[in-house]
């Protein structure tokens, strides 16, 4: 045993169990060494103390009893949570539950924008029937010979449709369910969400009273405008774009067919259409399909009523929504455009799910920077749109493959924001 | 080795003990009453392992003796001499406190200690060497036990919070 580790006899010398070969190793060592000698002369304290014989007894009675209560108490459970380890895997827990409460949110809104469900509509409720007859359709043929369950390239499914261009007037659905639209008349504006079956839609050839179970789905939540002067879901939003009259102020001024009427137009409307280069090296609009499954390159080619400004976003689901149209570089947020002048937009690449899924906005004013909050409130801007897609059904009816997005709304505020899903 | 060496060893060391804990002057005093004591009293004891503890005893008594001499004479509280009571050779009421409750300082912090170090210290008070402590916890090797009672010890000055006094 070197010098050092005589220190461990220590314990020895106060309890005095030193054995003699012990003793005369530690006093020797304590008489070379100061510390060891320190060392001893403060454990004289300890040794007078149990030197006494009464101490000595009673700390071998208490070393008798066993472990004392506070020793054998086992610990709470929650005291597990203090250890490190216990720190470690509650911290983990808790950042897991953040991440699974935010991560659920998230996946929630990106499911919610991708599976934009298609919505049938149903024969007219009996609200539309109350209301259709003072706004009847326009009288033009393609009015009263509605495509029935047309297909997203517009093929026609329905015979008797095929006497016109098919005119896929698309639902614009409450975005509350049945179960909301108990309370959708107290803020009529915000409850409506339009949300737009791109290719499939049924439409009613002339309002009729329909079946009372099919009117609770079709019917539209109350709104200020539907108060006022709803106008009839059944009409044509091609119309009000080509005559550019709101349905509020009067169905007998629209014009179908009728150019260049901006400037008496009050509505806000919207021409978009896909467009690629035909063998023939012409270009031709196609359908949303088509353009899905195009391998060259298709442009998004969009018009307006009005002199606004154009936006063109993308929904890349979890990952959010990204301005594509004007590109970053020019460091513009919108794209200025003329009304009636076609503007031709590139389609972007789809997001990473496979989907393709963009967001048209337009308005007359210029557009703030857009926050996330705000890109799930785009349908709320837009109100009740009107949304028709045309497709060519004859050879003899209009050869346009476009879609026309009419906001019937005649307030200066008036926007328009359309969900354009495109498969891939 | 020879009683004058360990004597002359054993001054240097109470010399230097005692310098660290009071003053030069007062330690030098103390060396001093502590070796005349050795060198009169205790002639007769020579050996080493008798005459080192017996300096520890005597330099501990010295020190406490001189601790309540400057209270007494009013070094640390310039009190009055008339003010404090006669001397009495026994310990004082002061002395007996501290004594009492540094008994249960050390009761409550033996209380405390885990099993292992109950064993080993309740086998100390009982008489027990290292080497028949070895035997009884039926350790191969002596400096287990060692180590064993090093750490224990810690434990219990850290208990006894940080001094034995």
């Amino acid at each position: 045993m070197s010098e050092h580790e005589l220190e461990h006899l220590l314990g020895a010398f106060a309890a005095d169990t030193l054995t003699p070969d012990e003793q005369q190793r530690l006093y020797a060592a304590a008489l070379q060494d100061q510390r060891l000698f320190d060392a001893l002369a403060d454990e004289q304290a300890l040794k007078d103390l149990l030197a006494n014989p009464a101490v000595r007894r009673r700390l071998l009675d208490a070393l008798q009893q066993p472990v004392t209560q506070a020793a054998e108490r086992p610990s709470p459970w929650w005291a597990w949570v203090r250890t490190p380890a216990g720190l470690a895997v509650t911290g983990g827990l808790a950042v897991a539950l953040i991440a699974l409460t935010f991560g659920t949110r998230i996946f929630q809104e990106s499911l919610d924008r991708t599976t934009r469900s298609v919505v049938i509509e149903e024969p007219v409720s009996p609200s539309v029937v109350s209301s259709s007859p003072s706004s009847a359709p326009p009288s033009s043929p393609s009015a009263s010979k509605r495509a029935t369950n047309a297909d997203v390239n517009g093929a026609p499914q329905s015979q008797s449709a095929k006497q016109a261009p098919s005119r896929n007037t698309q639902a614009v659905r409450p975005r509350t369910d049945a179960t909301e639209q108990g309370s959708a008349p107290e803020s009529s504006q915000t409850a409506e969400h339009a949300r737009v079956s791109e290719g499939r839609a049924r439409v009613t050839e002339t309002p009729r009273p329909s079946a009372p179970a099919a009117a609770p789905m079709l019917k539209p939540a109350p709104s200020t405008l539907s108060e006022s002067a709803a106008p009839a879901p059944a009409s044509s939003a091609r119309a009000l774009y080509v005559g550019g009259v709101s349905p509020s102020t009067g169905a007998g001024a629209r014009a179908e067919g009728k150019t260049g009427a901006a400037a008496s137009a009050t509505v806000l409307g919207l021409r978009y259409s896909f467009v690629m280069q035909g063998s023939d090296g012409q270009n031709r609009e196609v359908s949303a399909a088509t353009a899905s499954r195009s391998t060259v390159p298709v442009r998004v080619l969009v018009e307006s009523t009005h002199d606004g400004y154009l936006q063109l976003l993308q929904n890349l689901g979890s990952a959010g929504t990204r301005l594509w149209w004007p590109p970053q570089e020019t460091g513009k947020i919108s794209l200025k455009v003329v009304a009636r002048t076609r503007a031709e937009i590139p389609m972007p690449p789809p997001a990473e799910s496979g989907l393709l899924d963009l967001v048209l906005r337009f308005s007359p004013k210029p557009f703030g920077p857009l926050t996330m909050q705000e890109v799930g409130m785009l349908d709320r801007f837009s109100g009740n749109l009107l949304i028709e897609t045309i497709s060519p059904e004859e050879a003899t009816g209009p050869q346009e493959f476009a879609t026309y997005v009419v906001n019937p709304d005649a307030s200066p505020v008036a926007q328009i924001a359309v969900d354009i899903l495109v498969s891939r | 080795m020879h009683r004058d060496l360990i004597l002359t060893s054993l001054r240097e060391r109470i010399l230097a003990f005692a310098t660290s804990r009071v003053s030069r002057d007062l330690a030098e005093d103390l060396t001093q009453e502590v070796l005349v004591l050795l060198h009169e009293k205790y002639a007769r004891v020579t050996h080493l392992t008798e005459l080192v503890p017996l300096a520890f005893q005597i330099l501990r008594f010295q020190m406490l003796d001189a601790h309540r001499k400057s209270l007494r004479r009013g070094e640390y509280h310039q009190n009055a001499i008339e003010d404090l009571p006669l001397a009495d050779p026994g310990d004082d009421p002061a002395t007996q406190l501290d004594h009492k409750q540094r008994v249960e300082r050390l009761l409550a912090a033996v209380g405390q200690l885990g099993e292992r170090c109950r064993d080993l210290f309740k086998w100390k008070l009982e008489g027990h060497s290292f080497p028949e402590i070895r035997k009884i916890m039926g350790q191969a090797s002596i400096n287990t036990i060692y180590t064993w009672d090093l750490r224990c010890r810690k434990q219990l000055l850290s208990l006894m919070g940080g001094t034995w006094e």
